[in-house]
């Protein structure tokens, strides 16, 4: 008899393959399709001048942290009322091995992408709201979304934590004055909550192939298992309306597509009732 | 009326496709939706740096230059679902411990480049005679705000529309999506919808593929 | 029949074992294409194959190859031949070497060698003796000319004894030529002048047609013979 964890070494397809053909993950959560969710919400006492909100997100063994700056800026010249939100996503070194302190990477570019072509445009926040004065001043929102922990299945933690955050954001009321050409906005106080139109939850299922090529999907890969999948989809559903606001896969049946598009509804649910 | 004098809202624009277009490369290809054109060249199987070389499959560098500006986190994205494409085409297993370089450069953009960059890079192994398992097929369509669905948005139809989706198909199993990507908001109705469309459109790409190749290797 | 990778090819009629050739690749139960090109099959039937062009080269055992010497080493030499890693070629692999009479070639020589081992997970290695009766037979080093690359299907077609451009050419001006297998021909003639034009003409009659074989030859008569 070999050791478990000299056979998931050796020769990981197999040790996984061996678990999933009986409908178990070899972490110890149940099945396939449903995941065990474990979310913190934590909001700091302590909060940072420049800083309006943090939050630490849990998903599973993620450590996320999302800090919503609020900046004042010029607006574009052909959108003069339009606010700007930029989420960044970052992975310093704390979170994970393979992490080193240089430039971001290919993974961490893509992971910033995935989560910026969700949140552009009007889709999550009417950036209207944001205007100060048209065509002098706008709120500029910078998300920036920090993982503490890395175990796999970044874009899911990722937008949780920036939901979470974006939710929780209060700006102070902002007076631009035409004298000075300045804006002035009390710092301590927080009255003016975002109107956010969209809630958006992601779903991530990790590809996995069977023996004799039957494809089946596992929902929140870890890190190890993301090795042994062949491809992930990922789905985000909008928690208010369970409209899709984005669908990202690779070699996946279509049907198996349609499926995971059912669980990240039904997930998008659960989540928003936490 | 759309782009190109087109009609109908589940056309395409004129394709076009040539092979051997750069005169170093082991492969190099040329594609286009309209005025949407990428080129793609591939060098390989090469030598590879010991770092990045893998003891039992080939490894496979991609990069995405866009028609002007520096590249950014957009084009890194487009190499990451790039790579997964070619990934599972390419029969890396047979050239282990080298490497196969592939290289997008953007010539045109009146939207969609990144199904055209699918598409060339596909032509490009294939002009390489890199072992592959597939050909890839890729399709991008838009929803405006009216809800209609388009085939092959030109960059004023894509600016306007609520959701975009661009999907690829090999040519050897349509009941299988190798690649999807869908921005904006839609309904699980609206994506099987524009995944029904694009399955079409994408095989109308591989019969163009064909005849394109059966073109060249015409006897004279 | 033109074939791109993906289609399925139907397994051939035939009692023997049928051996599949390049560009196919076995897939469970079915023939599957790897490289676009044109599908030809064997007369008796038994061999099955995708007729493709490429300009890499991958080795493959016993092919004959030229490579450039890059080092020098006490077992051997370490020779480029345009594959994916550099091949070893042993010093001892020539007719008549032995540890006191190796064989000296110089950085940056040509050789004409056979593929001896060609595997995915090592590094080939090549020789340069004839298995057969372990004479050189046109194997060593190759001193003088001119060596050009050009793509693998050019190569095979200069192998074909059919080729008529070589019989043209051979008529107007005499020449000596090496093919390698791995993209690579090495040429030599009377003056510099001939042998550049003749690698002009020869790699040019990839694209022309067999039939056209003899005009197309034509055009190079002059240089070919004029005095300078």
């Amino acid at each position: 008899m070999v050791n478990p964890d000299t056979f998931k070494k050796l020769h990981p397809q197999e040790f996984h393959r061996r678990f999933l053909g009986k409908g178990v993950r070899p972490d110890g959560r149940e099945g396939l399709m449903i995941d065990l969710l474990n979310l913190t919400l934590v909001t700091p006492n302590r909060i940072h001048r420049n800083c309006k909100r943090k939050c630490a997100r849990s998903n599973g063994w993620n450590t996320v942290i999302c800090g919503i700056k609020a900046e004042v800026a010029v607006p574009d010249t052909n959108h003069p009322t339009t606010g700007y939100l930029v989420p960044n996503v970052d992975f310093p070194p704390i979170c994970g091995s393979q992490f080193k302190p240089t430039a971001p990477g290919e993974f961490t570019q893509s992971v910033s992408e995935m989560v910026y072509r969700v949140v552009k445009g009007n889709n999550i926040l009417d950036l209207e709201t944001l205007c100060i004065e048209g065509g002098k001043a706008v709120w500029v929102l910078y998300a920036d979304i920090v993982f503490l922990n890395y175990e796999g299945n970044a874009v899911d933690a990722a937008l949780l934590a920036f939901t979470a955050a974006l939710k929780d954001t209060k700006l102070p009321v902002a007076v631009y004055s035409d004298v000075e050409g300045t804006v002035r906005a009390d710092a301590a106080d927080r009255s003016v909550s975002l109107d956010v139109k969209r809630v958006p939850f992601g779903a991530t299922f990790g590809i996995f192939e069977q023996d004799g090529g039957a494809k089946m999907a596992m929902a929140d890969p870890t890190d190890e298992e993301e090795a042994v999948l062949i491809s992930s989809v990922t789905v985000v559903v909008d928690g208010e309306s369970q409209e899709l606001m984005g669908t990202f896969g690779a070699q996946v049946p279509i049907d198996l597509m349609d499926q995971c598009i059912g669980q990240a509804k039904k997930r998008a649910t659960a989540i928003k009732k936490l | 009326m759309r782009s190109n004098g087109r009609t109908d809202e589940h056309q395409l624009r004129p394709l076009s496709a040539s092979f051997g277009v750069l005169s170093r490369a082991d492969g190099s290809s040329r594609f286009g939706f309209g005025t949407t054109e990428v080129l793609a060249s591939v060098f390989g199987p090469k030598e590879v740096r010991i770092r990045d070389e893998k003891i039992d499959s080939a490894t496979l560098q991609i990069s995405v230059r866009p028609l002007n500006g520096l590249s950014g986190p957009l084009h890194r994205l487009a190499e990451r679902q790039l790579r997964d494409l070619i990934e599972a085409a390419v029969l890396a297993s047979i050239h282990p411990r080298s490497a196969i370089q592939v290289t997008i450069q953007v010539t045109g953009d009146d939207g969609c480049f990144m199904s055209a960059a699918v598409n060339a890079a596909s032509l490009a192994l294939l002009d390489a005679g890199v072992a592959q398992r597939h050909l890839l097929a890729s399709v991008t369509l838009a929803f405006d705000p009216n809800g209609t669905l388009l085939l092959d948005p030109s960059l004023k139809e894509l600016e306007t529309a609520k959701s975009v989706h661009t999907f690829t198909f090999s040519n050897s199993n349509d009941a299988v999506i190798a690649g999807v990507s869908s921005e904006g908001v839609y309904s699980q109705d609206e994506y099987k919808q524009a995944c029904t469309v694009a399955q079409q459109a994408c095989a109308t790409i591989h019969s163009f593929y064909r005849k394109t190749m059966e073109q060249k290797l015409a006897p004279q | 029949m033109v074939v791109l990778p993906g289609d399925i090819v139907p397994i051939p009629e035939s009692e023997q074992t049928v051996r599949v050739g390049p560009g196919l690749r076995q897939d469970v139960a079915n023939i599957v294409v790897a490289k676009a090109g044109i599908l030809k099959q064997s007369v008796t039937g038994d061999r099955v194959w995708v007729e493709g062009n490429q300009r890499r080269y991958v080795p493959q055992l016993n092919e004959s190859v030229i490579g450039i010497v890059t080092a020098k080493h006490v077992e051997g030499f370490r020779v480029d031949i345009g594959g994916a890693h550099p091949a070893t070629l042993g010093a001892l692999a020539f007719e008549g070497a032995t540890k006191r009479n190796k064989p000296n070639l110089e950085i940056g020589a040509l050789v004409f060698a056979r593929v001896c081992l060609a595997n995915k997970d090592m590094d080939p290695e090549l020789d340069c003796v004839n298995p057969s009766n372990g004479k050189a037979d046109g194997f060593g080093e190759v001193k003088g000319g001119f060596m050009f690359k050009c793509s693998l299907g050019l190569c095979r077609s200069l192998l074909d004894p059919k080729n008529p451009f070589l019989q043209h050419l051979g008529a107007i001006c005499p020449f000596e030529m090496a093919v390698g297998m791995n993209g690579r021909v090495w040429v030599d003639a009377g003056t510099p002048k001939q042998i550049i034009v003749l690698v002009k003409a020869l790699l040019g009659s990839e694209a022309v047609p067999y039939s056209k074989a003899r005009t197309y030859v034509k055009e190079f008569k002059s240089d070919l013979t004029s005095v300078e």
